[in-house]
């Protein structure tokens, strides 16, 4: 599952190359826009523009940015000052892990995940868009904020009862 | 008596969560809420640090160009583009010990510009490089500094991903901090080849077997010199912006692949999902740090950490040594990452309403400054017994390699750093001649 996800970010990751070259050699000679409708369309509204890919650049970022956090986090590449951390024995490595999960992630998502739906919400009441002629429906890439996070929030709760569950059972503490 | 405490203590919390190894971007964005709970700021501070972190880091294009440029060095690193650059050098120039040595050297300031990460860089020259250095005669300790040393460059030569998130947070144009770095960058690759060449001026001389001319190897090499040029060119001369010449050199990078005959889909995905994971992991950070400041600044910290510098004394150069001092020691702990985030929004305005009497003001001022802190960084990072780098050159070597030969091979080249630091301060024309 986690190994399609990966996949399907890493395929986005190569669409933005893709869209950075089509930009700049649609820039070049001078094609804009590149695509008119006759109907307004999700997201790109009446035309793909150069202002569509350049903003199409940036919701890439996000995506691929902000939804495999929780990914990063179930596989430990986020980073960590690890010369006291890689030098110490697997209890308190536990325990570093089960009071940062408390002391930092908890009071963090308690904040973030309400601000970031609330910012959702507006941009979705307000039907928000963008200012010059690129994608609209910016409630879309709003959206993948509380989304990604909750992600991580949940990769983190999956690791709290992990911690929890090692340090009930002292023996297994190694692995 | 709050507005001493409450920052004192945020920085205190904070650097106890990093150094006993927690993630640092859950670090810095979980005091931020600590913080914002504790303080009389209100909660709806979070609401307004969502629109922040999504106007001045998600929607911004410019950092588009950070996953492209990574994508650029690890799909090279990956497919073995790299190795086979690194092959021909040593084919090429091989014929005495300094060839050697600056073969190495070559190579890896194309690395350098090719994808900034020091880890990857390190690491790829310890494994191809470390055994044909000895081979060829130089001592153990000058191997391994020649390629600690020359894997750091990787973040100041352009374009780094490094000297981007630095104009972002000084507020200066990326290209124009390019063009800065280039001199620092030339010097430094100088010097290290003075260096070499002198202790390499009583080896013998090496085998002719398997030798190619030179100009096989500008053949050999001339694609991934066109990409450099390209991309780094375009960026400087104004044609391209930093995100579309990134965007083209990932392209041309999978191009470089097919001509050197090591392209395949596998290593393309393998270098797109690193490339997500690492991407994924700084924004993280950007967005901890992001929160982290502003709290910070909210509850006063910005203020007391000015006063803290400026009990120093307010001498323009005194102000100077101070800020490079801080930054250096926090480069033992912290990452460039952390650093340009978390120091230069404090650090930059100190800076930059002083007068140093060189006629720098303003952008300029603001460049050559940050280029310091740049070299400062590099500097930091081969420093014993905490620099970044040495750790990589210590985990890709093993037992190769004593802790001990490690740290006195890296002492001569910190000395070239050191003074061309100094050179940098007393003559800021070598940074801001090509602005």
């Amino acid at each position: 599952m986690t190994k399609y996800a990966l996949n399907i970010l890493a395929v986005l990751l190569l669409v933005l190359m893709l869209a950075i070259a089509l930009q700049v050699l649609c820039s070049a000679l001078a094609i804009n826009p590149l695509l008119e409708f006759s109907t307004s369309l999700v997201l790109l509204g009446n035309a793909i523009t150069l202002n569509s890919l350049l903003d199409f650049q940036w919701h890439i970022l996000v995506i691929v940015g902000l939804l495999p956090a929780g990914l990063v986090w179930k596989e430990d590449k986020h980073v960590r000052v690890d010369f006291i951390h890689s030098n110490v024995g697997p209890r308190l490595k536990n325990w570093v892990d089960t009071l940062g999960n408390l002391l930092f992630a908890l009071p963090f998502f308690v904040l973030i995940l309400p601000a970031s739906l609330d910012f959702f919400h507006r941009a979705w009441l307000s039907g928000e868009g963008s200012r010059n002629g690129g994608l609209n429906d910016l409630w879309l890439i709003k959206l993948i904020i509380p989304l990604g996070l909750a992600l991580l929030a949940l990769a983190i709760v999956r690791e709290s009862l992990e911690l929890l569950r090692r340090s009930r059972t002292p023996g297994d503490s190694a692995t | 008596m709050n507005e001493v405490v409450l920052p004192l203590a945020m920085a205190t919390v904070t650097l106890t969560g990093i150094l006993a190894g927690y993630r640092i971007g859950m670090v810095l964005a979980g005091s931020a809420a600590l913080f914002i709970l504790l303080s009389d700021l209100p909660i709806a501070f979070f609401n307004l640090m969502v629109s922040r972190i999504y106007a001045n880091v998600l929607s911004n294009w410019l950092l588009v160009a950070i996953p492209m440029f990574i994508f650029m060095g690890l799909l090279l690193e990956i497919s073995g583009g790299a190795e086979r650059a690194l092959r021909a050098a040593q084919r090429a120039l091989g014929g005495s010990a300094a060839g050697m040595g600056l073969s190495v050297l070559v190579i890896s300031v194309l690395l350098a510009a090719s994808s900034g990460i020091v880890g990857a860089s390190v690491v790829l020259l310890a494994l191809l490089a470390l055994p044909r250095l000895q081979d060829a005669g130089f001592d153990k300790p000058t191997s391994s500094g020649l390629i600690t040393a020359s894997g750091t460059l990787a973040i100041l030569i352009p374009p780094s991903v490094m000297l981007i998130v630095l104009s972002e947070q000084l507020q200066v144009p990326v290209p124009s901090m390019f063009a800065g770095a280039l001199g620092p960058g030339l010097l430094l690759v100088a010097a290290y080849a003075a260096l070499v060449t002198w202790r390499a001026r009583k080896l013998p001389a090496l085998d002719a077997r398997d030798r190619i001319p030179v100009w096989r190897l500008l053949i050999d090499l001339g694609p991934l010199l066109v990409l450099v040029v390209a991309v780094l060119g375009s960026i400087i001369a104004g044609y391209a912006t930093p995100t579309e010449a990134s965007g083209l050199g990932a392209a041309g990078a999978v191009l470089i692949t097919v001509l050197y005959r090591c392209f395949s889909l596998s290593s393309v995905m393998e270098a797109a999902r690193r490339t997500v994971k690492t991407t994924s992991m700084v924004m993280f950070v950007i967005i901890g740090a992001t929160c982290f400041s502003a709290v910070f600044k909210g509850i006063g910290g910005d203020d007391l950490v000015e006063s803290a510098i400026l009990a120093f004394g307010s001498e323009p150069f005194t102000v100077l040594a101070v800020v490079m001092a801080a930054i250096f020691l926090l480069g033992f702990v912290l990452d460039w990452l952390e650093i340009s985030l978390i120091l230069m929004p404090i650090f930059a305005p100190i800076v930059a309403g002083l007068d140093f009497g060189n006629g720098l003001a303003g952008e300029s001022l603001l460049i050559w400054f940050g280029i310091l802190v740049a070299v400062n960084l590099q500097t930091s990072f081969l420093t014993p017994p905490f620099g970044f780098s040495l750790f990589y050159l210590k985990g890709a070597v093993g037992n190769q390699l004593t802790t001990r030969e490690i740290y006195r091979g890296v002492v001569p080249f910190i000395a070239l750093q050191i003074v061309i630091l100094i050179l940098l301060i007393t003559f800021p024309r070598l940074i801001t001649g090509l602005i």
